[in-house]
């Protein structure tokens, strides 16, 4: 709880134009761009305090020292066009919204780097590239609206990761504020300054869990890599320093196939064949999606790859010819140029068939490509039952981003929660397929140790420790940490053990009475006074549970809820 | 869906939960681009919405700015992936708070007030409508062609309505005008909420003394009526406000009870569109300057008119037309719609200012444009601003080259 006192002291930190406490501020800031279910957001209960706008690196230093010292938790913040969770306001606190540090500060022609605000977003930063004959080598399909820092923090690959990977692989070093305001510029800092030295316990999560670290673990001398992915649990990115390349030509390319496998034995012949920019495809159900929007292209097969090469126009059509090599063996057909265009111009637009919905509840996994179609065949079997959409781009790892999408209805409370297990689902059937969590954020910190490396995570866990004990800076993300329920949730769950604990016993009372009796004979509810004792009793049960509640992991509510949610959703849909 | 019904804020669920949360609509957005917040964008006014009604929070003083921080411009609109009727939504929703008593924002109020007592928004004497004819200038009583001057060309830019009847005097055209007849057309009524709004005034006792009911449509079938009765079947426009109100609104207001608009309406770009067509416009002198043309938002993204302007100015002798970085569909609003410049005078001149800047960067030493109001709100950017540039309107340059002026 941030009190008033506090409130005008970081307004005063930040200045008052760039700072708000109002209702209708604070309310905006605590979601991000997924849909909850009504009682998950009763339970993970996101709501901002305060935000504030910094528009300097040392105000987010002050504000952080200031956080820090009086324990408000802080939630740094993007466009919040992630759906991990990354930027919910779990704790309450301040949501420090990063959008107004947007300049370009610097572009290096010789090392062919920029050098960027963290709050400008991809979409801007390419337009003035462009104009100075550079392009970024990568950008996310939500470059229009996203920021440059909020991919970086939330990690992924995007449209040019096939030939010049995700967004790790283009940060080059980063200005980080660190929990405790110090400012690094994470090229010069060695992973080894946060190095704990004493003992080998290191932070785990919120909730002070511990493990050992293994001895040999390299340290390396730029710890850039460390930050990248972190969901800004271990500081605040202020300042980007991107890799660039020069702005060349870029010619999509669009095949249609029969059927899945034989895309998918395309897509992988096509990655060993020829250096993509970008390598996409859609599958027949999405298809069907987008031809009831009217979006969907005039192709001769209902699985389609987008392809896009980059290079001189030799390069280009030397490629094109393996390709269109390619999709005859397999059967495919390349479609117009016009298709190509089209596809390539949708590549930002995923969501066209959110119309269906009117809600889409998205879920994103890495698999290996040449474990693609057991995959896709896992998935369709999985969820026969229900109507969803499969699209996928591969990266330059061999990896296939697969993004599920299922159109629902938010406005069902019922059916919208047990749906709700389909987003948990594709994720562990890509683990069961060799693949991996596409991003962490807060939804899927149960699986931070095997995405990070157990290494990684080890360095991360000792920063955290270090510099952040109590897990004020962006709590419950990556580091799984402990509910914090609702004060309303809380009432709710005394109360409702309050009315049922003497209901039970007076049940009890009347269904075997004799062994009440023989038992426990002082347990009866017979008369106002005694109901009121056992009321009371329930409320204290009650508060003896929600206590428990709040100590429990959301990674651990998940793992458990998922199979309840599973199970309701197949006897009620 | 019975929680996105509450007594407070009854909005309609099926269209605010279209709504992708994606922020495509943020980058290009003229509120956001002044207020750089999350609640002053067209997707994240939905989120707040969805939140206030979800909560059913109590309408506060924030939520109300919020929601009439916004030009109604459209490019979220054109952007947005999945086609939300943003600015319809944004206009029942303070065509709610209107019905709650909590809108509309601020000053806009006046507005209303001022159209109620004397049928347009700048509470001018409506005896004086007709005033800026000047003697020169040729109007009939029994053409089929019309011409609707608006409130604001008829008060606030005299020129542009004089400007209007010259051009159509030049191709012998001497069309009808409804004077002390014409109402306001009710663009800015329509896009504050204030469709149907009770109307206060303190009498000397200082209680507030209900004088009676602002009623867009009763404005709107009044001015209809008048020109069925006038026997007006072609009527132009200078103003696009006036001309997107008539073209989209009107007939939604007055087909349900009172059957199709008896008359076609046509843009002044237009119709200089079809003359210069038709062969029948010969430039007599020449326009030696670099111009950029501004597509006004009522005209260009909601109504779809982007050639014809353009095509008017490639024609003229002597000009270099040049485009800005945004244009058409993806053009920048100039700040004055949507009750925007009445609400937020300031934030206006901001918008205005960054636009014409925009202008100058194309090498434009004039910016012309096709609206009463992008012209209103350019000349104060210059006025107050000094930005170096000159603004005209279409008009402008018609009477200037045809030496009608």
């Amino acid at each position: 709880m941030i009190t008033k006192k506090q409130k005008q002291n970081l307004a005063d930190i930040v200045g008052e134009d760039y700072f708000s406490s109002e209702k209708f501020m604070t309310d905006i800031y605590s979601s991000d761009i997924a849909a909850l279910p009504g009682i998950v957001n009763d339970v993970i209960n996101p709501q901002a305090e305060a935000v504030a706008q910094p528009t300097t690196t040392e105000i987010v230093s002050n504000l952080l020292k200031y956080c820090k010292q009086h324990n408000i938790p802080v939630v740094p913040r993007g466009h919040g066009t992630s759906g991990y969770g990354g930027a919910l306001p779990t704790r309450g606190g301040l949501v420090v919204e990063m959008t107004r540090l947007n300049e370009i500060h610097h572009i290096d022609r010789d090392n062919m780097t920029v050098e960027v605000g963290s709050g400008i977003i991809w979409g801007k930063l390419i337009e003035d590239l462009e104009d100075e004959g550079l392009a970024v080598a990568a950008y996310p399909s939500s470059a229009p609206s996203s920021t440059v820092a909020g991919w970086v923090a939330a990690g992924g690959s995007g449209i040019g990761s096939t030939k010049y990977g995700g967004i790790s692989e283009q940060v080059v070093d980063l200005e980080v504020v660190l929990p405790d305001g110090e400012v690094i510029r994470t090229k010069d800092t060695s992973e080894e300054v946060f190095k704990i030295e004493t003992g080998k316990k290191v932070f785990k999560g919120d909730d002070n869990f511990h493990w050992e670290v293994s001895d040999n673990v390299p340290y390396s001398a730029d710890s850039t890599q460390l930050f990248v992915d972190s969901n800004g649990t271990l500081g605040i990115i202020t300042k980007v320093l991107l890799k660039i390349i020069p702005l060349r030509n870029i010619r999509p390319i669009t095949a249609s196939f029969r059927s899945q496998n034989l895309m998918a034995g395309a897509l992988l012949d096509i990655l060993e064949a020829t250096r993509p920019f970008y390598l996409h495809f859609i599958t027949d159900k999405f298809y069907r999606m987008l031809r009831k929007v009217d979006q969907a292209p005039p192709t001769t097969g209902e699985f389609i790859i987008s392809c896009a090469f980059e290079g001189s126009d030799d390069e280009i059509e030397t490629e094109i010819e393996k390709l269109k090599h390619i999709v005859s063996r397999y059967s495919g057909t390349v479609e117009s140029m016009e298709v190509a265009d089209h596809e390539w111009d949708e590549r930002f637009y995923p969501m066209r068939i959110k119309r269906l919905g009117p809600s889409l509840a998205p879920s994103e996994v890495y698999v290996p490509l040449e474990n693609l179609d057991g995959y896709l065949n896992h998935v369709n079997k999985h969820f026969k039952a229900e109507e969803f959409a499969l699209e996928g781009a591969i990266t330059d790892r061999g990896e296939v981003a697969v993004l599920t999408w299922f159109p629902d209805d938010e406005r069902r409370r019922i059916s919208f929660l047990t749906g709700w297990y389909r987003s948990l689902d594709v994720i562990n059937i890509g683990l069961k397929h060799g693949g991996r969590a596409y991003s962490i954020g807060m939804w899927n910190a149960a699986h931070s140790r095997s995405y990070y490396g157990k290494d990684n995570y080890a360095k991360m866990s000792a920063l955290k420790r270090k510099k952040d004990k109590k897990g004020y800076l962006n709590s419950h993300k990556v580091f799984p940490g402990p509910l914090v329920l609702s004060t309303r949730l809380n009432l709710l769950i005394m109360v409702i053990a309050g009315i049922v604990a003497p209901i039970v016993i007076w049940l009890a009372g009347i269904l075997v009475p004799s062994i009440i009796q023989a038992y426990v004979p002082w347990v009866v509810v017979n008369n106002l006074p005694s109901f009121l004792i056992w009321f009371v009793v329930g409320l204290l049960v009650g508060f003896i549970v929600t206590e428990f509640a709040n100590l429990i992991p959301i990674s651990v509510v998940l793992s458990i809820g998922t199979p309840f949610l599973r199970f309701f959703r197949k006897i009620f849909h | 869906m019975a929680r996105f019904f509450t007594p407070e804020l009854d909005v309609d669920p099926d269209q605010i939960v279209l709504c992708s949360n994606c922020s495509t609509c943020r980058w290009t957005c003229t509120s956001y681009e002044e207020f750089r917040s999350e609640a002053m964008f067209a997707g994240g006014r939905l989120r707040l919405l969805r939140s206030y009604v979800e909560k059913n929070l109590p309408v506060d003083e924030g939520f109300v700015r919020a929601m009439y921080a916004c030009s109604t411009c459209e490019q979220c609109v054109e952007r947005c992936p999945i086609k939300v009727p943003y600015v319809r939504i944004i206009e029942d929703v303070r065509k709610k708070l209107v019905e709650m008593g909590k809108g509309p924002y601020g000053k806009l109020g006046v507005m209303g007030d001022m159209a109620f007592k004397h049928n347009n928004v700048f509470g001018e004497n409506p005896r004086e409508r007709g005033d800026w004819v000047k003697p020169d200038t040729k109007i009939s009583d029994d053409s089929n062609w019309g011409y609707y001057v608006g409130c604001t060309a008829s008060y606030k830019r005299p020129e542009i309505a004089d400007a209007t009847l010259r051009m159509l005097n030049y191709f012998g055209i001497e069309p009808q005008i409804l004077g002390t007849e014409e109402k306001c057309c009710c663009s800015p009524l329509i896009r504050t909420g204030q469709v149907v709004r009770p109307i206060h005034e303190e009498n000397e006792h200082g209680e507030m003394e209900l004088l009676g009911t602002l009623e867009a449509e009763k404005f709107i079938v009044h001015n209809v009526e008048q020109m069925k009765s006038k026997g007006i079947e072609h009527v132009i426009f200078s103003c696009s406000g006036c001309y997107r109100t008539t073209t989209l609104d009107w007939p939604r207001f007055y087909r349900e009870r009172h059957g199709i608009l008896p008359f076609s309406t046509q843009h002044l770009t237009q119709f200089l569109a079809l003359k210069l067509k038709k062969g029948e416009l010969e430039w007599k002198g020449s326009y030696p300057e670099t111009v950029t043309y501004h597509d006004p938002c009522h005209l260009g993204r909601h109504v779809g008119i982007f050639e014809p302007p353009r095509q008017i100015l490639e024609s003229i002798p002597g000009i270099n037309l040049v485009e800005m970085e945004r244009n058409r569909q993806n053009s920048v609003c100039c700040g004055a719609g949507g009750g925007f410049k009445a609400g937020f005078g300031e934030n206006a001149i901001n918008v205005a200012e960054r636009r014409l800047n925009q202008a100058l960067d194309t090498g434009a030493t004039t910016i012309v444009s096709s609206c009463v109001f992008c012209k209103l709100n350019f000349l104060d950017a210059v006025k107050k601003r000094g930005v170096d540039i000159k603004v005209l309107n279409i008009e402008d340059l018609f009477i200037s080259l045809m030496g009608l002026g």
